[in-house]
């Protein structure tokens, strides 16, 4: 079994009891560990072997550990080695003294078990970028899931027309999902939760690790029919807007929708959906947060964007620097607000075009040229 | 489903309050959405072919930005409100009164709010109002009384009818 991206990890002067309990807990990663016990040791085993990272305790008595790591960044550039120290020093001029040797990560004494596993998943994750899988077999596929969501792992297995199992792992905690013939027939997370309500919390994770471990079968599909449909539903509507606003995943809005006098503009689950980016968002982190369904969060935000009131974080930014334009007409004013408003008649005047002006009075603007009647009308509704 | 009218006409609200902005929009409107950046917008329907639009254009000076060119085809009229026991509050309703005289010509109502006051006020002071000049009315308003806001609105059109013949 292909299963979670697992590496080689070199260990150098194992009897330090952190340094054990480091290599206990990294074997439970199914990472692969070696050992060394000294750093000439070491140096002679990666002439042989290639590691992935490297986990040592320098001593502070010599420089012998400076003279190892710049030896090993010179030796082994690219790809490079992740190297993890160790260290019980709580003294800030040391800690920077350790991170100037150039290297990648400090674990402070005592460490905390999950932090520091999370803290190596994260760096490895980050060195080693979408590779092919190292099993020999040349049919998985593994990497950082910022590089690739979830829902283009999915989408991947499914047009290639294989049938897969996608493991994944966010931090501690991790989720497996069947693909078998263009369909996914299995989602096991870490939770127990609901197969549609697990899938929305994993779309939603933009960091970890996944590996594809391609199978000829996958076994009976564990999902029902309708679940299956509900699942190819929202993988659609999510590709859908991936194709309308691109990358980043992000966005935007200005606009807060009041509830109690609102009634025809936005639907009630727009307005709550609206209110998920009044922060820059992905569409995945809105879909773990709403309440709603998922199919509803994703028809409302191409709703939202279509009505332009939701913007990609990029084009909102963009517009708040084109707020400062110089105006001719008022002599240099600053029309803050005119792209502002603009975009918010244009949402109030769909459907309704501009009543013709009549002949300009002394002043700069027009006015409408509301019959008498019409203004008898107004004044009967707010009488 | 956004609705399909024949003819609008829009209303912008100033004053230095945007609450009373959006008190007055409560009251009048069928809907009010409210932005980020302080600013309401908010719609009633007429007729069938005719619907209004309220801009709350919030608590900065946002008379000067805003974009009078895109509503100017337009406009019906204005509100400008303020307390009318805040002198604060008094001074830049007349500054912004002094730039929109300078810029605009449309009908206005001026109005002093007396929703704070702590002494009883003769009802028939609220929402009659005069004019003080041509297209400009002033009145007194009481911005906690849906009735007050509906009065100002009549005050408003009667300044459009008189004007218009």
């Amino acid at each position: 079994m292909v299963g979670l991206p697992s590496y080689k990890i070199l260990i150098i002067n194992s009897e330090s009891a952190e340094l054990e309990e480091l290599a206990r807990l990294l074997k439970e990663q199914r990472h692969r560990i070696e050992k060394s016990d000294s750093l000439e040791e070491a140096f002679q085993f990666l002439q042989r072997e290639r590691v992935d990272a490297l986990l040592f305790e320098p001593r502070l008595s010599d420089d012998r550990g400076k003279s190892f790591i710049d030896q090993l960044r010179r030796t082994y550039a690219e790809p490079p080695i992740a190297v993890i120290v160790l260290t019980e020093e709580a003294d800030h001029e040391r800690r920077i003294e350790l991170l100037e040797l150039d290297i990648d990560d400090l674990l402070q004494k005592p460490f905390d078990p999950r932090e520091a596993m999370t803290r190596i998943d994260v760096l490895l994750g980050r060195m080693r970028p979408l590779v092919l899988d190292e099993s020999g077999q040349g049919d998985g596929l593994s990497g950082s899931l910022m590089e690739m969501g979830v829902a283009d792992l999915i989408q991947t297995v499914i047009i290639a027309d294989k049938s897969a199992i996608i493991h994944l792992q966010h931090k501690t905690e991790t989720a497996r999902i069947e693909v078998q013939k263009g369909e996914v027939c299995g989602i096991h997370s870490y939770d127990q939760s609901a197969p549609i309500e697990a899938l929305l919390n994993l779309l939603a994770w933009e960091e970890g690790r996944f590996s594809i471990e391609f199978r000829n079968e996958i076994g009976k599909p564990k999902l029902g029919s309708e679940d299956r449909a509900r699942i190819a539903h929202i993988l659609r509507s999510v590709e859908q807007l991936h194709e309308i606003i691109g990358e980043p995943f992000s966005l935007q809005t200005k606009y807060v929708a009041n509830s109690s006098n609102f009634s025809g503009t936005l639907s009630s689950a727009e307005r709550s959906v609206l209110l998920l980016f009044l922060e820059p968002s992905s569409i995945r982190r809105a879909l773990a947060l709403s309440t709603l369904e998922a199919e509803q969060v994703l028809q409302c935000i191409h709703s939202l964007i279509r009505k332009g009131l939701l913007l990609k974080t990029e084009d909102y930014r963009r517009a708040e620097d084109e707020q400062f334009v110089f105006n001719p007409v008022s002599g240099g004013t600053v029309l803050g607000a005119k792209q502002q408003f603009s975009r918010i008649f244009s949402l109030f005047r769909q459907g309704a075009p501009l009543i013709s002006s009549g002949e300009s009075p002394a002043g700069f603007y027009n006015r409408p040229r509301l019959s008498k009647a019409e203004l008898m009308l107004i004044r009967q509704k707010f009488a | 489903m956004l609705r399909s009218v024949q003819r609008t006409a829009e209303i912008v609200v100033l004053g230095p309050s945007f609450a009373l902005q959006k008190r007055l929009l409560t009251h009048l409107c069928n809907e009010v959405v409210l932005t980020r950046d302080n600013c309401a917008f908010g719609r009633t329907r007429i007729s069938n072919e005719l619907e209004l639009y309220f801009y709350g254009l919030g608590e900065s000076d946002k008379s000067k930005d805003f974009a009078w060119d895109l509503v100017a085809d337009k406009i019906l009229g204005f509100f400008l409100l303020f307390n009318w026991f805040d002198g604060a509050s008094f001074q830049k309703a007349m500054e912004t009164a002094d730039e929109l005289s300078r810029r605009f010509d449309a009908h206005g109502v001026i109005a002093g709010d007396l929703a704070e006051n702590l002494v009883p006020v003769n009802e028939k002071l609220i929402g009659y109002g005069f004019s003080i000049s041509e297209r400009i009315y002033f009145s007194l308003w009481n911005s906690a009384s849906k009735a007050s806001s509906r009065a100002l609105m009549r005050l408003l059109v009667d300044a459009v009818m008189t004007h218009t013949g």
